[in-house]
């Protein structure tokens, strides 16, 4: 494998465990398997992750994340192409973070936040209600973001049921907040109750690029996996900007500048993810049937549920994109 | 790989966010080799001592038991493999004392590789009065990883020549009946020349050397990185087809090690800065994932016979 020579040094803050793969720990392996040096700064350090019910270790004082991030981004002066936020629990965090990122940002302006707005998912909150506040402050100064569909109502108050109520959903957070990338990870459709939707835009020379992706929703718990898409996400967007500059034929750069390198920087992810969840569920079955027992207990369950993520290297790195981007007259007409 | 196997490794040492010593020297290659790796850390800092700031916080011992119950809970297999290295303070040593037990009690195979970080470079790092409470733990140890001071300090007895190394080694092996000792790393002068070896013995085996070609420059984590991959070789018994898979454990983890150190060394040099920075001179472990997975450049071990070496 060549060495890359794109600068990718990336300064992940978000939740992080001792065992098992949410947070810093569902990013962080993803992102150097790209040969991204990943930075960690934990927002919460626990044994496992809440859905196992009950867990041993704490959430991060203030103080401390602020003293960690003031050694690396102002007294150290580390350098970083990108910062991913994700689980932050509490406002007070939040304010530490967005502050000190922002200050950075203005010293080094290439520096893309790619921020994941965790608050919550299905109608349910994870995070005091002030964080909505203070994000609702500072994603204005976002490269890119990726909510999911209770995230996107939380920030503009479009409910998203379908995907026209996703497509407005998507333009209000342009309009309230002016993020020039953005993906609602996942949304259901009423009229396509088998399937799941991710919709999203990307704005380039005052362009907008959009698409919509479906794929057949897949039953199971599975955790983690939005911090996963994120991670994913910037990984799969860097080095395909990066084969976007190399391509020297004119052709084939009109050929995706219709689509946008975006689309297929999406698709990607899916069907990243895609390979990944199929692997933990047949893990988890294979479990199941060699112990029937592990059901009945939540604590059991939820570790034969942990993503395989290192088992899953080769799926990660690959370039496969198994999605085709969805033709919507809703997103040509007014995007 | 096979759909249930799952390697479980608990890692018990230091971690920094930035950089590679400790738990993040050892992570991400365990990962690479397939593992599945639990990590406790025993301090949390911004990066290693040697740069000019370092922020952050050491855990408490009951923090640190706190987490092990913890994973304990999520983890209701147990540990294939437990790999403790750096703590700070005689309470903590202590609580990864009773951590190894616990480990060893949920699952009587689990392997316990212990680096004894005690100092490098006649200097220790921890008080003294930490040295007994380390002795009384060696015996319950599997496979020790000290570098040539810490084991001159554990057994009280030089390490600057083969056959010290090896006279050393013979009363790790007697005294705490430590099924597999690797002095990592110690120099030795023979003639006018200089010599970096490591030197690896396994009850009932041929010890044997390696000679390890010198790179100039001084990087932090390698001792972590060839811990963590001796970890990996020997617990997953993947070289069990060699007539002396042990030995060959040891080859192909300290070729990684060297392949890894040979890359930082390059990219340092092409950097062309005038003074030693660490930060510079980090390990690039994310850009030799090659190197992990399978070295090219082979280090071989030469059996050692005491008898044929008076000095």
């Amino acid at each position: 494998m060549p060495v890359s020579e794109v600068a990718k040094r990336v300064l992940s803050i978000q939740s992080s465990v001792s065992h098992g793969y949410v947070g810093n720990r569902s990013a962080t392996f993803p992102l150097q398997l790209h040969e991204w040096e990943v930075d960690v700064v934990p927002t919460v350090h626990f044994s496992n992750h809440l859905g196992y019910g009950s867990t041993r270790g704490r959430a991060c004082k203030p103080s401390e994340v602020l003293e960690l991030l003031e050694a690396l981004l102002e007294k150290n002066h580390f350098v970083y192409d990108a910062i991913l936020t994700g689980f932050i629990p509490n406002q007070r965090i939040l304010q530490v973070v967005s502050k000190l990122l922002i200050e950075y940002q203005s010293r080094h302006p290439h520096v893309k936040w790619i921020a994941d707005p965790v608050m919550g998912d299905q109608g349910e909150t994870y995070v005091e209600e002030d964080v909505l506040n203070t994000y609702k402050d500072v994603l204005s100064h976002a490269f890119l973001i990726t909510p999911n569909a209770f995230e996107v109502k939380l920030l503009t108050d479009v409910s998203v049921v379908n995907k026209a109520t996703a497509l407005y959903g998507l333009k209000r957070i342009y309009e309230l907040y002016k993020v020039p990338q953005v993906v609602i990870t996942s949304f259901e459709d009423a009229d396509n109750s088998d399937l799941l939707f991710s919709m999203g835009y990307s704005l380039k020379e005052n362009t907008f690029y959009s698409f919509l992706y479906s794929y057949p929703s897949l039953s199971g718990i599975f955790t983690g996996t939005g911090d996963l898409f994120s991670g994913l996400t910037l990984a799969k967007y860097v080095d395909e900007e990066s084969r976007q500059k190399d391509k020297t034929s004119k052709n084939e750069r009109e050929k995706n500048s219709s689509l946008g390198f975006f689309t297929e920087v999406i698709g990607q992810v899916l069907t990243c993810m895609r390979f990944v969840l199929i692997r933990t569920k047949e893990y988890t079955l294979q479990q199941l049937k060699h112990d029937s027992s592990i059901e009945k207990n939540r604590f059991l369950l939820s570790n034969a549920c942990e993503l395989r993520l290192v088992q899953s290297r080769d799926d990660l790195i690959s370039k496969k994109n198994i999605y085709t981007p969805e033709e919507w007259n809703g997103l040509e007409r007014n995007f | 790989m096979d759909l249930l196997e799952t390697k479980r490794i608990l890692a018990v040492q230091s971690s920094v966010c930035h950089g590679y010593v400790g738990n993040r020297s050892a992570t991400f290659p365990l990962q690479l080799l397939g593992w599945d790796v639990d990590v406790i850390p025993t301090v949390e800092l911004s990066n290693h001592a040697g740069y000019p700031i370092v922020k952050g916080r050491t855990l408490d011992a009951a923090h640190i038991m706190d987490l092990y119950e913890g994973v304990s809970l999520a983890n209701p297999n147990g540990y294939d493999c437990l790999l403790t290295g750096y703590s700070r303070g005689k309470e903590c040593v202590e609580t990864i004392f009773q951590i190894a037990k616990l480990v060893k009690a949920k699952n009587p195979n689990a392997i316990w590789v212990l680096d004894p970080v005690l100092g490098d470079n006649g200097k220790l790092y921890v008080e003294e009065a930490i040295l007994p409470l380390y002795r009384s733990m060696l015996p319950y140890a599997d496979l020790i990883t000290p570098n040539g001071f810490e084991a001159e300090v554990l057994t009280e007895m030089p390490v600057n020549s083969l056959a010290s190394a090896y006279d050393c080694v013979q009363v790790l092996h007697e005294m705490y009946h430590i099924k597999h000792v690797v002095i990592s790393s110690f120099l030795a002068i023979e003639g006018n020349v200089w010599k970096l070896y490591c030197f690896a013995s396994s009850i009932g085996s041929k010890p044997f050397y390696v000679k390890i070609p010198f790179i100039e420059g001084f990087f932090c984590g390698t001792g972590d990185l060839l811990t963590a991959l001796l970890a990996a070789h020997i617990a997953s018994n993947e070289f069990k087809e060699d007539s002396d898979s042990f030995k060959r454990a040891i080859e192909v983890s300290l070729s990684s090690v060297h392949e890894v150190v040979q890359r930082t060394a390059s990219r340092v040099e092409s950097l062309n800065v005038k003074e030693y920075h660490p930060a510079y001179s980090e390990l690039s472990i994310v850009k030799s994932q090659h190197s992990i997975l399978s070295p090219s450049f082979p280090l071989f071990g030469v059996y050692f016979d005491r008898s044929q070496n008076a000095v």
